[in-house]
């Protein structure tokens, strides 16, 4: 599970309006973290934290401590995005002090000056500290660079790339500023009924400075609250809220756009292995999503339907959920019933157990 | 060769050589410390001069102004094959096609890479520039195909110096440009995207129609140009497909749809009797039409050079070709060239 952790808006940023109580920077927001985390940890999910680095002085040195803690702490990854004018000597060398040594930065071409500024920094900051930092890794740093206007993009990326071979070069892995209809339009209703969602989001929990959890602006569209509060609902009940979410409003042509155009690749995440071809093949309506095994996608024609494997805790709740989760385990019993009768009338020298 | 004198009383405006033109050079040159890279390879036969002048053809730049700082460039101007030339410069072009925004008939041209429209039915857009308003929308503009993979190493490479190219040729076209950022076939297909990538092909296909189906809602456009899909490429197959759905189901009555004839691959005869046996039997109908272009066509040749991290300049005969042969259907006089389209409707049996 990815933990995207927002920053808080700048001044002049639009935001949503934001309750007063604790914030994410803060004591609580790190204890709620700490509970989130080992609650994945305890269900045997890897987890990742990404992190925009925040304006604040205060906030990125709470940030700063906390990556840095939950790394020793819990094994976590810790990824820090910053934006091209955070790129400078001094943030470089706290994230490389605390070792944070995986770094994207964020530009678009339109900003090539800057975004050329920036990287010479890094350029600098990189030789001096010869790349290694006291966990024994080198800076991992990426450029997250996403088209403008203009027909310069090919010439400012070479020069980017001679300048910087130590450099990864991609397109931004998310965009999660943008804005989209949820509904475009008029659409087909047979478009319309395909099913939606996308990995990103399956694969990720982003939370704001104001610890919301937030959803992807296509899934929260006319849904004031959102997936949760990190201070107000239990890991379970933001993840349930989340997949709540997502079966209203999945049904989205938005969606799906989103994911062959902004999320054609979640930047790490591989796509799970599909099982064998006959494996849950007899999974009855409902409790494919309870019997999959975890991180590993259901099989095409298989009642989970869209071949993307839903994640543990995705199965665990989806299995509880109304009148679904006892039929499911009602036609898990019944499979293992039929399956202790067949081993004991099995005998070994005919070959596997028909 | 004797003097800018005899140049200007030669060569026609916006021609190679003409003082009044606007030498610009393409997107995949790089030059780094008086050495000229195609991409990310020297070109060793760029000397010292070519890279002067190339360093000063920015398309905003006459030739004649090129010419008195860097009286040497002369000779190498001549011989450069990484600039193309400009009857106006690049920054008078874009605002000429805004300027033209209020009026005429709306159409969009519907392309599956960077480059298919403008070397497909560029020249109707050259000889119908001032009755309509053009605008192109590329689908699968996320590219690793090249023909020089050593030059351009990586995915985002390819992507860039594509878009770049299409963005040249839609300024000389004097056309709104849009990149929708899907990925093309080659993509979709490598291992690692195979292993990462979110949407099977069913529901590629859906985000295809989506997308267009948006595309046409937001531009509500009276007219919509699409890849005949001659030689079954999948990616513009997908769009052929989409758009034959989008015609079927009638949702945007306004519309009219037409089908050019897509370059490089109906360039093959069979790929085209191939593409006309589609409609054989069906309810639909194809119907042939042609525009001569024969005034236009060696601009429309010269908007090859632009894309040269795709096709390679001797695709400049086959090119010219197809002109020629389009003119000879359409009983056009001997030296003329013609574009070929068909529109989309009921077979007359079922009307």
């Amino acid at each position: 599970m990815d933990v995207i952790l927002l920053a808080p808006p700048r001044d002049g940023e639009p935001t949503p309006p934001s309750p007063e109580g604790p914030r994410l920077h803060g004591p609580l927001g790190e204890q709620r973290l700490r509970a989130l985390i080992a609650w994945f940890m305890d269900r045997a999910q890897f987890v990742r934290l990404i992190a925009f680095v925040p304006a604040a002085e205060a906030d990125f040195r709470w940030l700063l401590d906390f990556l840095s803690a939950a790394a020793r702490s819990y094994g976590v990854e810790a990824v820090a995005i910053l934006l091209l004018e955070q790129v400078t000597e001094d943030r470089l060398e706290a994230l490389h002090t605390y070792g944070i040594l995986d770094l994207v930065v964020l530009a678009t071409m339109d900003r090539w000056e800057s975004a050329s500024a920036a990287m010479t920094t890094l350029a600098r900051f990189r030789s001096a500290r010869a790349a290694v930092a006291r966990s024994g890794r080198g800076l991992s740093c990426r450029l997250w660079l996403a088209p403008g206007a203009g027909w310069e993009h090919h010439r400012r990326l070479a020069s980017l790339s001679r300048g910087a071979p130590w450099l990864a070069i991609d397109t931004p892995g998310f965009d999660l500023a943008a804005e989209t209809a949820a509904v475009p339009h008029a659409l087909p209703e047979e478009l319309r009924a395909l099913p939606g969602g996308c990995w990103l989001y399956d694969q990720s929990l982003t939370i704001d400075a104001a610890g919301r959890v937030r959803i992807c602006p296509r899934h929260a569209a006319g849904e004031e609250q959102g997936a949760g509060d990190l201070f107000g609902h239990t890991p379970e009940e933001l993840l349930s809220r989340k997949t709540t979410v997502r079966g209203r409003v999945g049904q989205t042509a938005a969606c799906r756009l989103c994911q062959v155009r902004g999320r054609f690749q979640w930047p790490e995440s591989e796509r799970p292995r599909p099982l064998p071809a006959n494996a849950g093949a007899a999974a009855p309506a409902g409790a494919a999503l309870a019997i999959v095994a975890p991180a590993t996608a259901a099989p095409a024609g298989s009642p989970a339907g869209d071949g993307r494997a839903p994640l543990p805790f995705l199965q665990e709740i989806l299995a509880v959920e109304g009148g679904a989760g006892a039929e499911a385990l009602g036609a898990f019993e019944d499979r293992l019933e039929t399956w202790r009768a067949r081993l004991e009338e099995w005998d070994p020298g005919e070959g596997q157990p028909g | 060769v004797t003097g800018p004198g005899t140049l200007r009383a030669a060569v026609p405006p916006g021609a190679r050589l003409a003082l009044s033109a606007y030498p610009c050079r393409l997107p995949h040159v790089v030059l780094e410390q008086g050495q000229l890279f195609f991409g990310g390879l020297l070109d060793p036969e760029a000397g010292a001069a070519e890279c002067r002048f190339l360093a000063l053809a920015d398309g905003k730049t006459p030739f004649a102004a090129i010419l008195t700082a860097e009286p040497s460039a002369m000779g190498a101007a001549a011989a450069s094959r990484h600039a193309v030339w400009l009857a106006q410069p690049l920054d008078r072009l874009a605002p000429a096609a805004a300027a033209r925004a209020g009026g005429g008939p709306r159409c969009l041209l519907v392309g599956a890479h960077p480059g298919d429209v403008a070397l497909s039915m560029g020249g109707l857009v050259l000889v119908r520039g001032k009755q309509a308003r053009f605008t192109e929308l590329c689908c699968f503009s996320r590219q690793i195909e090249t023909r020089v993979p050593r030059a351009f190493a990586s995915q985002v490479a390819v992507t860039a110096v594509r878009r770049d190219e299409s963005h040249l040729a839609a300024a000389v076209l004097g056309i709104d440009t849009r990149h929708l950022d899907l990925p093309e076939y080659v993509l979709r297909q490598t291992a690692d995207a195979r292993d990462r990538m979110l949407l099977a092909p069913p529901e590629f296909e859906a985000a295809v129609r989506i997308a267009l189906h948006d595309a046409i809602v937001e531009l509500a456009p009276d007219q919509v140009f699409a890849p005949a899909a001659a030689g079954n490429h999948p990616d513009q197959r997908l769009i052929f497909d989409a758009i034959v759905e989008l015609f079927e189901r009638g949702d945007f009555p306004g519309t009219s749809y037409h089908l050019y004839e897509n370059v490089p691959l109906a360039v093959a005869h069979l790929h085209v009797d191939d593409f006309l046996a589609r409609f054989e039997g069906s309810y639909l109908e194809a119907c042939a039409w042609y525009e001569e272009i024969t005034e236009v066509l060696p601009q429309k040749l010269s908007l090859l050079e632009i894309f040269r991290s795709r096709l390679d300049l001797s695709f400049r005969p086959l090119l010219a070709a197809v002109a020629r042969r389009d003119a000879l259907l359409a009983d056009l006089p001997p030296g003329s060239a013609a574009e070929r389209f068909w529109t989309l409707r009921e077979a007359a049996i079922y009307r």
